[in-house]
């Protein structure tokens, strides 16, 4: 039986409804909301700030750290004991990874700009959309970036592949891959890159062909969240500022 | 190819974005070159007047710059000084020879110069490479902070606050009476009557909401007329209390430094003798109109 | 974050506020959504001002206690996540995570506002054990307000599962109309002593400068059920009596905002 429609009835590259969100936690530098189907992200943003303890300082650069954590009631099944877990730990790594060749802390030696993503629900891709809502508060917070990186959850389902798989995909009786993808919006270069599950070369390089269209639309979103919040400066801008700001 | 330009002037652009492509163009600030394309380096608005693009980023930190003034707490007290914390994620040092006018002995208190927890108007003098930054209180308008409050706001909507040559800090102040000095960093102090500080802070905080709006001095004096009604300009009891409190400005002389008080921004090019701020520049750091209050 | 120290407590004295709020003043909106994740068995969202936070529960069957064999339980617990705030930090939660768990846990527990008995599925074998967490997502002060009614808002938005009685699994995904016997909605107001005078809903500036705290759990029928006095100096007799009044007319007028979520 090949997979030939999606569960949910979704086209192959189709994502699920999304809803981006800037500026929504006041207290934070930047932060940032994403939300694919019942997979809903808050990031914060924090910094840069002064980093403890000393021997994590960079006194070339500042340092992004991220801290994802889903909260006790986000996932499907029993309640999660909150804390750290090689889960989360591993998965805050990768965040780290997937952002850090945008972001210029250069500016910032020794100091540390803290990501904190939590998730209130969550139906698989989350740290696609971990990824993805950072971004947006890292922009918020107006911190210096070369370029937005978005993100999504591709996969391959019994040969079909697809684009932001759900949780009930990732566990179809059928040979399944789940490969998240991170990539910088201009160059279409890769920043995530995991993969579980069963797959052939040549998929692969087309789920990561296909990942491209996915991403832009992720991008499309994290731009409109980021000019609603900012487009009433953007609609009113005038002479006057531009004169006071010379 | 031909170059051209892919951005609205004054449309908000997210980092990365491409303002323009070919190499007719030039990356200005907070933008680069990315082969073709010159995208933005920043969250901001676009600055698309004439060859060069720019970016006029709406968030982000403080950067200290040498000359700022601005508002910073006490956090510690050191072998010669203090540590003062900036908003920045660096502290500055405030040496004791730079805080204060007399004389202090070897293995005095310093504590009874300034406390722990204390905010002080200090100017950064120094900022290294890795942003160890130092400060002095020994100039005009430099104080340790004893009443009012103390409100923060974006680093990059000072120069709104401020206003064209401190236009709209001497409305603030025309209209609410309070003392009001805006450090580079963000933080803004607030000195009077209760209800004016109440006053001068929200309308603050529709500086802050408003900050790119057109005629925006306008609408905020339309708004305090609404308020307060009209004031006339430049009353003549600010100018003596100045005076005053230029005079006799120390009633403890142990305590903060305030020797020879600013002018007031709109008048500071009137007394070029004067070492004040550079308050007529909204760029540069703030001047507060009235003299540091040391009515105790 | 500025914390206007002297400010603070020298205006309190006169009655007034650095915001310009009357002292027993609620900050708005006060907003309150439920069913907001499609993973709990209920939950909640509740506004109050810049304040938000985030209260699911889930549900679970266990063996009960060997002194409550007929009978369900409780367990709440607050995560002060370091999004919320630059004061919270990760790890293990401090102090006053701690502290508006137990506090809360004791407004909920001893209204007994739940009926436990309700929650036994088999004596001495299975019984619903309601696991709730509170997560800061913007502390702007009073996250102990808000918390009361981010729990009692989960607790009522929640609907039990289908379980399977032979190898009494929960069916996580299979949701019934069974609602959770709530009997009473408890909720706990917390006032602040600054300045000599009280205050209710501290903005995060003035949570750092009180002498002394009240926080006072109380169900519809002005029945206290906790109290947990805070903060470094003591209050009177007298004190305690004005304290409780303002919480208790504050906690009828949060009813309010509850009773038309629901």
């Amino acid at each position: 039986m090949a997979y030939t429609k999606r569960l949910d009835g979704r086209g192959f590259d189709e994502l699920r409804p999304m809803v981006a969100k800037a500026g929504i936690i006041p207290n934070a530098s930047g932060s940032g909301y994403f939300k694919v189907g019942k997979t809903e992200a808050y990031a914060a943003v924090y910094g840069p700030r002064e980093l403890h303890p000393r021997f994590l300082q960079n006194p070339k650069k500042g340092i992004i750290r991220c801290h994802y954590n889903m909260m006790p009631f986000s996932g499907t099944g029993t309640r999660i004991r909150p804390g750290t877990k090689r889960r989360s730990q591993e998965i805050s790594m990768v965040m780290e990874l997937s952002l850090d060749p945008v972001v210029d802390l250069s500016e910032f030696p020794n100091s540390v700009v803290d990501v904190f993503v939590e998730f209130p629900q969550t139906d698989a891709g989350s740290r696609c959309a971990a990824i993805s809502a950072a971004c947006i508060a890292l922009a918020d917070a107006g911190i210096r970036m070369k370029d937005m990186v978005a993100s999504v959850a591709m996969g391959q389902v019994d040969g079909a592949i697809c684009a932001d798989l759900t949780y009930n995909e990732e566990a179809f009786d059928a040979i399944v891959s789940d490969i998240p993808v991170a990539m910088i919006h201009g160059t279409k270069e890769i920043t995530l890159l995991q993969m579980d599950g069963e797959i052939s070369k040549e998929d692969l390089i087309k789920s990561l062909e296909a990942a491209r269209g996915a991403c832009d639309q992720v991008y499309d979103l994290q731009k409109q969240a980021l000019n609603a919040k900012y487009s009433g400066a953007k609609a009113n801008e005038s002479t006057e500022s531009k004169e006071e700001a010379k | 190819m031909s170059s051209e330009i892919k951005v609205e002037h004054k449309a908000v652009v997210i980092p990365g974005q491409v303002l323009a492509n070919g190499m007719d163009y030039l990356p200005g600030e907070e933008t680069y070159r990315d082969g073709d394309a010159i995208r933005a380096k920043i969250l901001g608005l676009a600055n698309v007047s004439g060859r060069v693009m720019k970016v006029t980023a709406l968030s982000g930190p403080y950067m200290p710059k040498v000359g700022d003034t601005i508002i910073g707490k006490v956090s510690d007290i050191l072998m010669s000084g203090w540590r003062v914390q900036t908003g920045t994620p660096y502290s500055a040092m405030l040496n004791v020879r730079d805080a204060t006018q007399r004389f202090v002995r070897k293995g005095e208190d310093l504590s009874k110069i300034l406390e722990i927890g204390d905010y002080v108007v200090a100017k950064i003098t120094n900022v290294t490479s890795q942003n160890l930054i130092d400060l002095t209180m020994k100039e005009p308008g430099l104080f340790r902070i004893r009443n009012g409050r103390i409100i923060q706001v974006a680093a990059q909507k000072v120069p709104r606050i401020i206003g064209k040559r401190g236009s709209m800090i001497s409305l603030l102040k025309r209209y609410t009476g309070c003392k009001v000095v805006v450090g580079q960093n963000g933080s803004v102090l607030l000195d009077g009557a209760v209800e004016k500080e109440a006053l001068a802070t929200k309308v603050i905080r529709m500086i802050e909401e408003l900050a790119h709006q057109s005629g925006l001095t306008e609408k905020i004096e339309a708004h305090l007329k609404s308020v307060v009604g009209e004031v006339p300009e430049a009353p003549a009891h600010s100018e003596n209390r100045d005076n005053r409190d230029n005079r006799n400005s120390r009633a403890a002389p142990s305590r903060g430094f305030q020797r020879d008080q600013h002018v007031p921004a709109d008048k500071a090019a009137d007394k070029p003798a004067e070492k004040a701020p550079e308050a007529k520049d909204a760029e540069k750091p703030a001047a507060s109109t009235e003299a540091p209050a040391s009515q105790e | 974050m500025i914390v206007n120290t002297n400010a603070i407590p020298k205006l309190a004295a006169k009655g007034m506020r650095l915001d310009g709020r009357e002292m027993l003043e609620f900050r708005g909106p006060i907003e309150i959504e439920t069913g907001i994740t499609d993973t709990a068995e209920g939950s909640s969202k509740v506004r109050i001002g810049d304040t938000v936070v985030i209260a699911g529960v889930k549900l679970s069957l266990e063996k009960p206690y060997p002194d409550t064999p007929d009978q369900g339980g409780i367990m709440i617990n607050a995560e002060l996540t370091p999004m919320s705030s630059s004061e919270y930090e990760t790890g293990p939660p401090r102090m006053k995570a701690i502290e508006i768990s137990r506090v809360l846990d004791r407004t909920i527990r001893e209204a007994k506002a739940i009926d436990f008995k309700k929650l036994c599925v088999v004596k001495n074998e299975l019984a619903w054990f309601v696991a709730i967490d509170i997560v800061s997502i913007n502390d702007g002060g009073n996250l102990f307000d808000a918390a009361s009614m981010a729990v009692l808002a989960a607790l009522n938005n929640t609907t039990l599962r289908k379980y399977d009685p032979e190898t009494k699994a929960v069916d996580y995904k299979s949701k019934t109309d069974e609602k959770l016997p709530l009997t009473k909605s408890p909720l706990a107001v917390t006032v602040y002593k600054v300045g000599g005078n009280f205050l209710v809903d501290p903005s995060s500036e003035e949570e750092h400068c009180y002498q002394a705290r009240l926080t006072v759990g109380s169900d519809e029928k002005q029945v206290i059920s906790a109290l947990q006095k805070g903060g470094e100096q003591p209050i009177t007799i007298d004190d305690v009596s004005k304290m409780v009044d303002i919480a208790l007319e504050k906690a009828a007028m949060l009813r309010k905002a509850y009773d038309a979520s629901k």
